[in-house]
């Protein structure tokens, strides 16, 4: 029988998961061995969000219990079918946060604080992506931010690393 | 942005292509306190292996010359590929010059007569370095290498030199051919001898082709088979210090004069164009100097014309083509498997092998002509560069 452990979120929400799904998060994996989780688990993290970092953590385990299964006979084939399987969960998810920007950086931070670094690495990149090759303004809209800059200020910046701006 | 931890803001900044880097410092003022932190330089440099590479382009037919640069554009992200014109220091010490190469950042250029002087430079850091001067002889025909080695984590210029010496006696001048083999360390005062070349090859003046394992790998002309004439890999050990014959594959594919070297998957891989102008085929050693790992891993047709390329400039380029050898060269290969082709020194395609599609890279605004030298961005300067420890390239 796996043994189970009970999360609540910050809205107070309680997520039943398996001990090897949860203990991906090194947070996690430390207040369990330091005997500090007994009974229900506290986190700083809204349900939505800890919703999505459940999420990703079963889609990895998934893929580490099913390499371990394997044998080398055709594991070439069956790797590459589940690197696309992967990677089509990947954009899924991807485009699913895209599409919600609060809870992607909800996402960054819990997974920052749950000690996920396959979780950072890849929301890290995720968001690279999104901004790479986009001009400021372009930024802006993308994330609502606002420019704080005086008309002088930006033309200082562009003036000084000009061959940045220039096409 | 601002809400993140700044690790992680960070990590996130770190993965940007350069120019993302320098535009976004325009956003607003939290994102340009976090483009200017001390420690992303190091921290972009340090992932710069994990990027597609950058590509410059040098454009000799115009004098002073120029770079351009070529961000490659991010497929499933939908943003083009860039061309943008680096404004370097270097015109103000040199006006026409050869890029000998580029390694880790680090952009290795000279002089083009007699490759003298040389300078290291980091075209995005700005600062030109001048190096120390190598001997020189008389009539010389000189082979300039710049790479770095992983083990001793050093960088080194190695310059071959050929030369003629003259020997007056009371009747007769008499003379000889003589070579000198010189290797300059990055940070060294002044450039060390080790002889004459001790390989029974010449080898060609010009640049080294590629870097790969510490080694600098040169194509010499060899006539032990004459008439017959092919070339023959040589590598020079950057921490050895001294020459290797590389074999080439057995079954005689490779007993040509058209072929070029390159670094794919890693490997040592040598692009053979076919005299027919219809196919290259590469050739891949998967492991390091075993003559039996060498095998071919594509066939690329090269029916495709780029839409920069009109018909006439490829019947021209035919004469051109036997007369250079490469009228299509390898410059390297991308992250997701990707080859990205050079054509007539004029244009930039990329195959993709398992579909056996090309696309062009820059459909307009390119350099007239140009050579395409693979680059890794970095904000860092050179001296910084030269401090830090490299992994072996990918």
């Amino acid at each position: 029988m796996a043994i189970m452990y009970a999360l609540k979120s910050s809205d107070n929400e309680i997520f039943e998961v398996e001990q090897k799904v949860i203990e991906q998060s090194e947070t996690i994996k430390k207040m369990i061995e330091d005997g500090a989780a007994t009974g229900e688990i506290p986190l700083q993290v809204s349900s939505k969000t800890l919703a999505k970092v459940l999420e990703w953590c079963k889609q990895r385990q998934h893929k580490t219990v099913e390499n371990e299964n394997d044998d080398n006979k055709g594991k070439r084939k069956k790797e590459r079918d589940e690197d696309d399987d992967i990677k089509e969960w990947e954009n899924k998810f991807s485009d699913e946060l895209k599409a919600d920007k609060d809870v992607l950086f909800d996402l960054l931070l819990a997974s920052n604080y749950l000690d996920l670094p396959a979780l950072l690495s890849f929301l890290c990149q995720l968001v690279a992506d999104m901004v790479a090759g986009k001009m400021p303004e372009e930024i802006r809209r993308m994330f609502n931010i606002e420019n704080d800059f005086t008309p002088e200020e930006e033309k200082a910046i562009t003036a000084e690393h000009g061959w940045a701006f220039q096409p | 942005m601002e809400n993140l931890p700044h690790d992680v803001a960070l990590d996130i900044l770190s993965r940007l292509p350069i120019t993302t880097l320098i535009q976004i410092k325009c956003v607003c003022k939290s994102w340009r306190a976090l483009a200017q932190h001390p420690r992303l330089p190091s921290m972009h440099h340090a992932r710069a292996y994990t990027r597609n590479p950058c590509l410059i382009l040098h454009c000799d037919f115009l004098i002073p010359n120029e770079l351009y640069f070529v961000t490659l554009g991010n497929r499933t992200e939908q943003h083009n590929s860039e061309l943008r014109r680096i404004n370097t220091r270097i015109n103000s010490a040199v006006t026409e010059y050869r890029v000998v190469s580029s390694c880790n950042g680090v952009l290795c250029i000279s002089n083009t007569l007699h490759f003298d002087p040389i300078f290291a430079c980091n075209p995005f850091a700005g600062y030109l370095m001048e190096l120390p001067k190598p001997f020189k002889y008389p009539d010389q025909k000189v082979a300039l290498g710049f790479g770095y080695h992983p083990t001793t984590e050093k960088y080194k210029l190695v310059r071959i030199t050929y030369y003629i010496k003259t020997h007056h006696t009371a009747r007769v001048i008499s003379c000889s051919y003589k070579s000198d083999v010189q290797v300059l360390t990055l940070g060294d005062d002044s450039w060390r001898s080790l002889g004459p070349v001790s390989i029974p090859w010449r080898v060609d003046p010009g640049t080294s082709e590629v870097l790969l394992n510490g080694a600098l790998h040169w194509l010499t002309k060899c006539y032990d088979r004459y008439p017959f004439v092919c070339l023959q890999i040589i590598s020079f050990d950057l921490a050895e210090e001294n020459f290797r014959q590389i074999e080439r594959p057995t079954c005689g594919s490779l007993d040509a004069c058209n072929y070029h070297l390159v670094v794919l998957r890693g490997c040592l891989s040598a692009v053979h164009c076919l005299d027919d102008d219809e196919q290259i085929e590469i050739w891949i050693m998967k492991e390091y100097n075993v003559k039996e790992s060498w095998s071919k891993d594509y066939v690329i047709r090269t029916t495709y014309l780029p839409t920069s390329l009109s018909k006439n400039s490829l019947q021209n380029s035919k004469i051109r083509k036997t007369m250079l050898g490469r009228a299509i060269k390898v410059v390297c290969g991308l992250k997701d498997g990707e080859i990205l082709l050079e054509y007539e020194n004029r244009t930039l395609v990329l195959y993709n092998p398992e579909r056996e599609e090309f696309q062009d890279v820059l459909s307009s605004g390119l350099p007239k002509y140009f050579r395409t030298i693979t680059h890794v961005e970095s904000l860092l300067t050179v001296q910084d560069i030269l401090k830090c420890k490299h992994q072996v390239q990918q």
